[in-house]
């Protein structure tokens, strides 16, 4: 509300008091969450549970269809581990995958708009003229024809990646808020949009590029995937930035390279980041920096690339470049990359080394709930 | 009105990291239980948030920690009654001052009835480095003053005054409507005229 600048609180939040801050909070929203798991661990209970559920969601998907159609959201629809199947009045089929959720904001004779917020919905659609259907996922609206499609959206920790398989019929995909229809795809296809959310930058290079039309000229991922919707419905292969890895990277200092690389990974370029990180490392082997390049491209490799064996040896170079800084998080890290790749012994070590090594570490909470 | 006085600027600055994606965005993500999206906005508004929580409670670090942990738990975990996503900034601040206040009424009620000791406060911590001996005055005697009003008089006074909001501000933060903002407004300046001309008649 004040002027930052103005605020004498300024100087007395310290990135220790900060960090606790933020602990003792994300402990809390944890708690918040923990009476359905510890509900769901009483084995004695479980089928009763179980079928409790299964009456909840039951109940849900009936209450939904039977709802006044006027105001959105109508309805939040959450799986775990089981899916959700039901029908519409008008006969459209929906099944809501497991580990998916779906707000329903409108649901009338004129229009029926679903919201993905994760996890995947197969839709059964009917034709049926003049009523518009459409499911919107990240910045993406999906605009049936009259069809059989799926739509995923992945979440991660760098943004989500939102992807359409058209099993009959057809659909359109557009950004949300906008008319202009990106491109249409048909049956047998499939899209896909490396749209990551922490990369707006990335998003308005997309749109920047969309105008671009001379032949050769470099295409954003959006145009990729629509090309590649359009000749055969293949998933684009590398989504992620083919506008940058068109890019010359010029001469550039050993100081640009990093600040370069760190506004690369900033704006979501997580090819070009690890490039210019690779680069700098390279180049400047005098430079403490290096260290933080190392522990950079470990970071783009498991959250933007998906590649846990990569970030595992990248994070394993980090170790040897930091020279102790930043081991709290190389050690959180550690014990995720450690999981994913389903290494439990090494897990549980990496885990023991961080929770003897920071008793109030930042990181506690997640790395504690890891590897059990 | 000698000690009660504009004392920050009106501008009313979001703080903290604006690059990256909006509010809108994180706000969306962190519906669904993404704890990246979730911290973006807690250091995002970090700073705002602990700089209107220090000078609505004017108390203790370990209470204004309480109120700011309070504030981000609520509002994380009810995102979802956000309709506009882009407005968290505002929609967080409204839920700091709603907070503010029923600590406040709860403190001065244990206050009367003898249950805790009259909150000690350091006014000096509200006082900027290289502020004048004579303006420095001037806020420790406002914040004295304040610590004897009435909760909401208070709040609305310290939101008016040290945040400079506008009266459609104060209500939407408050809760109320700007008609008892104005009601709550005047009584607190004649309270603090009134605290004024004693100290000057002294």
């Amino acid at each position: 509300m004040t002027d930052e600048a103005d605020n004498p609180f300024q100087g007395q939040l310290s990135d220790e008091r900060t960090a606790r801050l933020w602990s003792h909070i994300a402990q809390r929203l944890d708690n918040a969450r923990k009476p359905e798991k510890v509900r769901g661990a009483r084995g004695a209970l479980r089928p009763v549970i179980a079928l409790g559920f299964a009456a909840l969601f039951a109940g849900a998907a009936v209450l939904w269809a039977h709802l006044p159609r006027e105001s959105a959201p109508l309805a939040t629809l959450a799986t775990e581990h089981d899916s959700l199947s039901f029908t519409l009045d008008e006969g459209s089929k929906l099944a809501v995958e497991p580990h998916s959720q779906v707000r329903v904001l409108a649901s009338s004779d004129e229009q029926v708009q679903l919201e993905l917020e994760r996890g995947a919905i197969l839709c059964d659609v009917v034709h049926k003229q003049n009523r518009r259907f459409a499911v919107l996922a990240g910045d993406f609206e999906v605009r049936v024809v009259g069809t059989r499609f799926v739509v995923e959206r992945e979440v991660t920790a760098e943004g989500s990646t939102v992807k359409v398989r058209v099993e009959r019929g057809g659909v359109e995909v557009r950004r949300v808020g906008q008319e202009d229809r990106l491109f249409r795809v048909k049956a047998g296809q499939s899209w896909s949009s490396q749209e990551r959310l922490l990369a707006e930058g990335q998003i308005e290079a997309s749109r920047a590029a969309l105008k671009v039309d001379e032949p050769g000229a470099a295409r954003s991922p959006v145009e990729v995937s629509a090309a590649a919707a359009e000749t055969g419905g293949t998933e684009t292969k590398d989504p992620l930035n083919p506008l940058t890895s068109k890019r010359s990277l010029g001469p550039e200092s050993k100081l640009d390279a990093f600040e370069q690389a760190s506004a690369a990974r900033r704006s979501g370029r997580a090819r070009e980041a690890i490039q210019l990180y690779e680069r700098f490392i390279t180049a400047s082997p005098q430079d403490e920096r290096r260290g933080l390049a190392a522990f950079e491209v470990a970071r783009l490799e498991m959250d933007a690339l998906s590649d846990p064996k990569r970030a595992l040896l990248g994070l394993e170079r980090a170790q040897r470049l930091s020279g102790g800084r930043f081991r709290e998080d190389i050690l959180a890290r550690l014990v995720q990359v450690h999981n994913k790749l389903g290494q439990i012994e090494a897990c549980q070590r990496a885990r023991d080394t961080y929770l003897a090594a920071y008793t109030k570490g930042v990181h506690r909470v997640e790395v504690e709930a890891l590897c059990p | 009105m000698g000690v009660v006085r504009l004392l920050r600027s009106s501008a009313a600055q979001e703080s903290g990291d604006r690059t990256g994606p909006s509010d809108g965005r994180l706000v969306l993500e962190a519906r669904t239980g993404t704890r990246t999206a979730q911290e973006a906005l807690f250091h995002r508004h970090l700073r705002r948030v602990a700089g209107l929580a220090h000078r609505l409670l004017a108390g203790s670090s370990e209470d204004v920690d309480d109120l700011i942990q309070d504030a981000f738990v609520q509002a994380l975990s009810r995102l979802g009654e956000l309709r506009e996503p882009e407005a968290f900034g505002g929609w967080l601040s409204a839920i700091v001052v709603r907070t503010a206040s029923k600590r406040l009424r709860r403190r001065r009620l244990l206050t009367r009835l003898g249950l805790v000791r009259r909150e000690e406060v350091n006014l000096d911590a509200f006082v900027l480095e290289g502020t004048s001996p004579e303006r420095a005055t001037e806020l420790r005697q406002l914040y004295g003053e304040l610590l004897h009003f009435p909760t909401e008089e208070r709040v609305a006074l310290t939101l008016r005054r040290v945040e400079g909001l506008d009266t459609p501000a104060i209500a939407q933060a408050m809760g109320i409507s700007a008609s008892t903002v104005k009601r709550r407004l005047r009584k607190a300046e004649e309270r603090a005229a009134r605290a004024w001309q004693r100290r000057t008649s002294l």
